[in-house]
Parts: C-alpha cells; sequence; structure tokens
C-alpha cells in the first residue's frame, strides 16, 4: 500500500484532515509528522532560507522529516480558499520550497486548489491529486465530497463543544488571542500559551471562534477588502473583540517577519486604540525566542488584567 | 489641488509631466534621505517591508511643504503592496495630517476603470489634454530608460571614474525639464551621446568580451531605488561590470497595465521560464526574478544578483528556490536582503567578495558560454 506523508504544520491546519480522510478512503496509507518537537524545528531551520518566517521553517522541517518515511508528500499549493482573497505568498510556492529545500529527494503530490475565480477549480484538484490512486474521478470527487461534507459538519460540531467550553469559563478573564492557526494550534511554536492562560486561570479567545455575523461589519467598515485569508478573519474577529466588554484583554502573536500580519495586525492595533481602550500584548516568535521571556510578559500581562478587572488600577 | 505621490527612482519625473500636464499642482518630496527613512522607521510597523518605510517618510515631507493630496498605486495581493494605501492612510493621519488620499487600482483588464478614476480626480480635464500629458509622461519614461539602461552597460568601460553617472544626472535633469515630446527625445538622444562620448571602447578587455556581466533583479522597488539599494548597479558598473537590469518603469507598465488588455508580452514570458522551478506566481515581482535569473542563465551570464527588501514574502520564495536556477545554468547567485539596517561597507564588500569570485571561476574555468554543459561547473555549486 502507498503511504502518503502529510507534514502537521501550515496548510495542515487549514484544509488537512479533509485529505486524510480522502486518501484514506480512496486506500492509500496517510502518515501525518509528529507534534512539532525541537529537532524538527532545527532541520527546519538548516533547510531554510533565513528571512523565512519560523512557520515555512517548521514545515521543511515537517517535510524533511516525513521525507523518509513515505511515498508521495502531500504538499498542496493552497492559492486561495474564496474570491479575491488569497493565502500568503508563501504558501502559494510553497511545493517549489520544498522541492529545492529536499532536493528532489521525495515524490510530491501537490494539487493547486485556486478559487479565487471559480469554486469549481476544486474538482480539478481532487482529480490530480487522486489521479495516482484511482483512475476514476467520478469516484475521487463522490469520496470527496463526502469528506469535505463530514470535516463540515464535525467543524460546526467543534464550534458549539467550544461556544459550551467559553460559557463555562466564562467565570474567569476572558482575552482574545489573535493569530495563525499554524502558530497557535502548535504547542512548540506557540509555546503553549493557550495552556497556559488556562493554567492561569483565563481562557483564550481565539478568531475562529468569533461568529461570522460579528467579524463582518468591521471588514465592511474597512474601506478597502482585506486579500488575505487568514488576516481578513483575524482582523475582523479582532475588531469584534475589541467592541466586547466581556474581554479584556487582547494577544497578538505573530512570527517574526510575517508580511500580511506585518500590516494587518499594525492596522488593527491602530483602528483598536481609536475606538476602545482594551490593553493588547503583541508577542513574536523565531527560533531565537526564549521561552522564559515569552512566559514573564504573558504573566504580567495577565497579572495587569486581573488587577485592573478587581478595579485596582 | 496640492498632489503628491511617494517616489521610486526616477519615476517623479514621467509622474511629475503627467499630473501637471492635467493641471495639477504637483509637489515632488524631497529626495529620498536619511531623514525620511527614520520618519518611515519610526511610525510604520517594524516587520513591514523597507518600500512602506521610505513611503511614508517621502508622503510626511511632502505634506509638510503643503500637499494635500496623495497619490498611490494599489493592487490586487497578495503582494502587500496592494495594501500600502491603506496603511499609509492610516499611519499618516495619526500623525496628524490631513489630507485626502486617493489610490488607484489596477485595471485588470478594463481600462474604463483607471479611466473613470482620472475622470473623477480631474474633472475639468479634457481628453485631448490628457492624451498630450500621458504621450509626454510615457516618452519620458522610454527615455529614461533608454538612459539608465545604458549608463549600466557603459560604467565599466568609463575612462574616468563617475564620469557616466554624472553625465546620467545630467541627462535625467534635461529630460525633467523638458516640456514637449520633442525635447524629450533631443534630451534623450543628446544624454546617450554623452554616455557613450565617455566610453573607452578601445579597452582590450571590451573586444575580448572577457568584461563580467551580471543581472540585477528583484523586487522593483528596491532594484529602482538607488536609496534603497546602496547605488548597486553603479557600484557594480564602478567595479567593472556590465549591469543588465530588467525591471524598469517601461517594463513594469507593459507587463500589468497594457499586457492585460492589448496582450503584448514583448516576448518574455515569465511562467514559462521559471516553470521548472516556480510553478504559481507569487506576487510582486517573485516569479519574474526566477525567470530572469534563467534567462540571463541561458544568455551566458556570469551572475545575477537578486535584490529583495526584508521580509518581501514573493522574494523568500524566489530565493529559495534561486540556488537550483544557479546550479542547472551554471550563473552565480546572490541575495541582496536590504533593510533600515543595512550598511553601506556591508553592501561594498558583498559586491566585490561576488564580482571576484566570478573573476576567479572565470580563470579557473573560463566563461559561463564556453563551460554550460561542462561538469565542473557541477561540481562547482555543490
Amino acid at each position: 500500500m502507498l503511504t502518503i506523508g502529510m507534514p502537521r504544520a501550515l496548510v495542515h491546519y487549514d484544509c488537512g484532515d479533509v485529505w486524510v480522510k480522502f486518501f484514506e478512503t480512496l486506500g492509500a496509507a496517510v502518515a501525518v509528522s509528529p507534534e512539532t518537537a525541537k529537532d524538527i524545528v532545527d532541520i527546519g531551520v538548516s533547510l531554510s532560507v533565513e528571512d523565512a518566517c519560523l512557520p515555512v521553517k517548521v514545515y521543511l522541517g515537517h517535510a524533511a522529516y516525513m521525507a523518509k518515511r513515505c511515498d508521495y508528500l502531500f504538499v498542496p499549493r493552497l492559492v486561495s480558499l474564496e474570491q479575491r482573497t488569497y493565502m500568503c505568498p508563501k504558501f502559494l510556492g510553497l511545493p517549489d520550497m520544498v522541492r529545492a529545500a529536499l532536493r528532489d529527494s521525495v515524490r510530491l503530490i501537490d494539487p493547486t486548489i485556486d478559487l479565487s475565480k471559480s469554486a469549481r477549480a476544486m474538482t480539478q484538484a481532487v482529480v490530480r491529486a487522486a489521479s495516482f490512486l484511482s483512475k476514476d474521478p467520478a469516484r475521487s470527487l463522490s469520496v470527496w465530497r463526502t469528506c469535505s461534507r463530514a470535516a463540515a459538519v464535525c467543524s460546526t460540531e467543534a464550534d458549539g463543544r467550544r461556544k459550551a467550553v467559553d460559557c463555562e469559563e466564562a467565570a474567569g478573564l476572558r482575552i482574545g488571542v489573535l493569530s495563525h492557526p499554524y502558530i497557535i494550534i502548535d504547542r512548540v511554536l506557540s509555546m503553549g500559551l493557550v495552556d497556559r492562560l488556562r493554567e492561569m486561570g483565563a481562557s483564550a479567545i481565539l478568531p475562529e471562534s468569533v461568529l461570522q455575523d460579528a467579524v463582518e461589519p468591521h471588514l465592511a467598515e474597512l474601506g478597502r477588502h482585506i486579500f488575505w485569508t487568514h488576516e481578513k478573519r483575524i482582523y475582523g474577529a479582532g475588531m469584534a473583540m475589541a467592541s466586547d466588554p466581556s474581554i479584556s484583554g487582547i494577544i497578538i502573536v505573530q512570527a517574526f517577519g510575517c508580511g500580511p500580519g506585518s500590516m494587518i495586525y499594525d492596522l488593527f492595533t491602530r483602528k483598536c486604540r481609536r475606538r476602545s481602550a482594551v490593553p493588547v500584548l503583541n508577542l513574536s516568535i523565531d527560533e531565537h525566542t526564549g521561552e522564559a521571556g515569552i512566559v514573564t510578559r504573558l504573566e504580567a500581562f495577565v497579572d495587569m488584567l486581573t488587577r485592573a478587572e478587581r478595579g485596582c488600577m | 489641488m496640492r498632489l503628491t505621490f511617494p517616489h521610486m527612482g526616477t519615476l517623479f519625473i514621467p509622474l511629475k509631466a503627467l499630473f501637471t500636464g492635467l493641471g495639477c499642482d504637483v509637489v515632488v518630496p524631497p529626495p529620498t534621505s536619511k531623514r525620511t527613512l527614520e520618519i518611515g522607521v519610526k511610525h510604520c510597523p517594524e516587520f513591514a517591508c523597507l518600500p512602506l518605510k521610505i513611503s511614508v517618510g517621502n508622503l510626511s515631507e511632502a505634506l509638510d511643504l503643503g500637499a494635500d493630496t496623495v497619490i498611490m498605486a494599489g493592487g490586487v495581493g497578495p503582494c502587500r503592496f496592494g495594501f500600502y494605501g491603506e496603511l499609509q492612510k492610516e499611519i499618516l493621519l495619526d500623525m496628524g495630517y490631513d489630507f485626502r488620499m486617493v489610490v488607484i487600482d489596477p485595471p485588470q483588464g478594463r481600462a474604463r476603470h483607471i479611466l473613470e478614476s482620472f475622470k473623477s480626480l480631474f474633472p475639468a480635464v479634457t481628453l485631448s489634454q490628457a492624451l498630450h500629458a500621458a504621450r509626454l509622461a510615457w516618452s519620458k519614461i522610454v527615455a529614461i530608460d533608454r538612459l539608465e539602461s545604458l549608463a549600466n552597460r557603459s560604467r565599466a568601460l568609463e575612462r574616468e571614474r563617475g564620469a557616466v553617472s554624472a553625465a546620467l544626472g545630467r541627462a535625467l535633469e534635461a529630460v525633467d525639464a523638458a516640456e514637449t515630446v520633442e525635447g524629450v527625445w533631443q534630451a534623450c538622444e543628446d544624454g546617450l551621446a554623452a554616455i557613450d562620448s565617455l566610453v573607452d571602447a578601445d579597452k582590450a578587455e571590451y573586444a575580448a568580451g572577457s568584461l563580467v556581466r551580471v543581472a540585477v533583479v528583484g523586487e522593483i522597488y528596491v532594484v529602482l531605488e538607488p536609496f534603497a539599494n546602496h547605488c548597486v548597479e553603479r557600484k557594480l558598473g564602478e567595479l567593472g561590470v556590465i549591469v543588465e537590469r530588467p525591471l524598469s518603469i517601461s517594463h513594469w507598465l507593459k507587463l500589468n497595465v497594457l499586457l492585460d488588455f492589448l496582450n503584448m508580452s514583448g516576448g518574455f514570458r515569465p511562467g514559462e521560464l521559471a516553470r521548472p522551478y516556480l510553478g504559481h506566481t507569487v506576487g510582486g515581482h517573485g516569479r519574474e526574478t526566477v525567470a530572469s535569473a534563467v534567462k540571463y542563465g541561458r544568455q551566458g551570464y556570469d551572475g545575477v544578483i537578486q535584490v529583495a527588501p526584508f521580509t518581501c514574502m514573493p522574494e523568500i520564495v524566489a530565493e529559495s528556490v534561486l540556488h537550483r536556477v544557479s546550479k542547472d545554468h551554471g550563473i552565480a547567485s546572490m541575495s541582496l536582503v536590504v533593510d533600515e539596517q543595512t550598511g553601506e561597507a556591508g553592501v561594498v564588500t558583498r559586491l566585490e567578495a561576488f564580482v571576484d569570485m566570478i573573476r576567479r571561476r572565470r580563470l579557473a574555468y573560463g566563461a559561463v558560454s564556453q563551460r554550460l554543459t561542462a561538469k565542473n561547473a557541477m561540481c562547482y555549486y555543490d
């Protein structure tokens, strides 16, 4: 049986689960790399150009780890998931960066997913990605539809659960955490920020858990369309958090040198400052970031919020 | 209405001609200086790319001089440049300026949009006035590109160090001052002749074709703005290198504006050339950088220098694959990443080392054209 390797980083957090399910249903074995560990980071850093952001370096580390353990490496070229909106340029060149870093040591499955003009482009991507597993495009497509529908149900359920959790923890501090999924879900990249907040008695509200209805008005208010998928969400959710009185503070976690982030977080900070007094902490991470420094700043921020809450400030 | 725009190399010359022709009072920002950059660095986000920082500095200095309207090009992603207008507006507002911001988006195949946004900006202008202004601006663009291109090929051969750059400066001033299309052509021809007269055509190495040839590619702003790239073309030229710079304002206009609805590609198809290394456009000039490296590699150039702002996303992708182009085509490559911390001496040292390396390689293996298929070129890079 063919083994398809999937790096657990970057694009994996956008669409990984659906593709795992898809390839498995089609009869391949799928191996997802383990959670990020220090050796994976080190390999990635050594394979990458130094100016790339840490999440890209970590992706290359995961890819190198999986390259020896699979027949095909799945590295989708995620160009766009919705009209007039794109992923970061580094997603657009991801398969090429992986090929260059691994010197063609592994075969890639790299479908181009570009839904900027029409949602039908997904069909092509699916058929192409499955071409070596199934010669029957109709079957691939029907499997894909089943998997993506299941994933949609899953994410709705997860939303429901998340809201339930939110309500339970509403007693403690509620802190908005603005970050990309591939940073905040990865415990090494985010230094376990969400868990740490929980230990300090605060709950983290992520951009994904803010309702779309609350996000839209803030995007519409902005004169210009934000043409990056993640950042659009982050900006809208951030503004929604800023106008939500139950949120006591906002933490931005960005990768050093993040391109779209540099623009959007700055725009957010400026707009937020004009509208609300919510405190904002800005953390940036790279491969040199020390855990102690992050923890100290986090503790200080939470302490400050707690005191403000008690009315001591 | 007192109109201004950020600098990008010599772009202010045609823009000034265009907007003056449209009946505007144009405030050209003071030449980009250290002070400009300091203003930008102080007020821009830390990780923003260098062009944003410099442009905010330019606009701030121009608004200080009494400008009240800012014209800026837009974009539709995924390069950050498309978002510059929005952020510049917010930054300048926070700095306390009162002004109007006009962002002109690329036509994307619909020339009408651009015409309409111009129409709303300049309601009193007649079509013939507009065409006249556009023609004058276009002639200046072409003249500047010809002059700069000749200067880049001539510096290595000048008899007296710095003479070509000085002649270029005078010619650009003459083009800037010209008020008619005929005047621009005259200034251009005079400038070309002046630069030509400074060249020592008898130089032995010229005849032997042994001069080092290097292409300068990368992100368009830092390639075209000498302040940002520390005059990389001039430095290379004065190190005795024939410099080729495919990016220019006319090239950009052809590729992004005219190409869309006239289908003019000028024979350069970045997608095809770059495909083995980069299978998709990545915004900005990332794919053009890779395609140019392939193109000049095939033409037997000795080296390619990629100039990019620090954290530039498209150029990071290009940089990641550039070493493969280098290996396949036997062309040496170097990435010069610039930001506000870049020091002049560092750039000089790296350029000298790069050119020295090419000369030594030539001594050992001969010119690129002679060893393209030879195995030793491969060994050299592995």
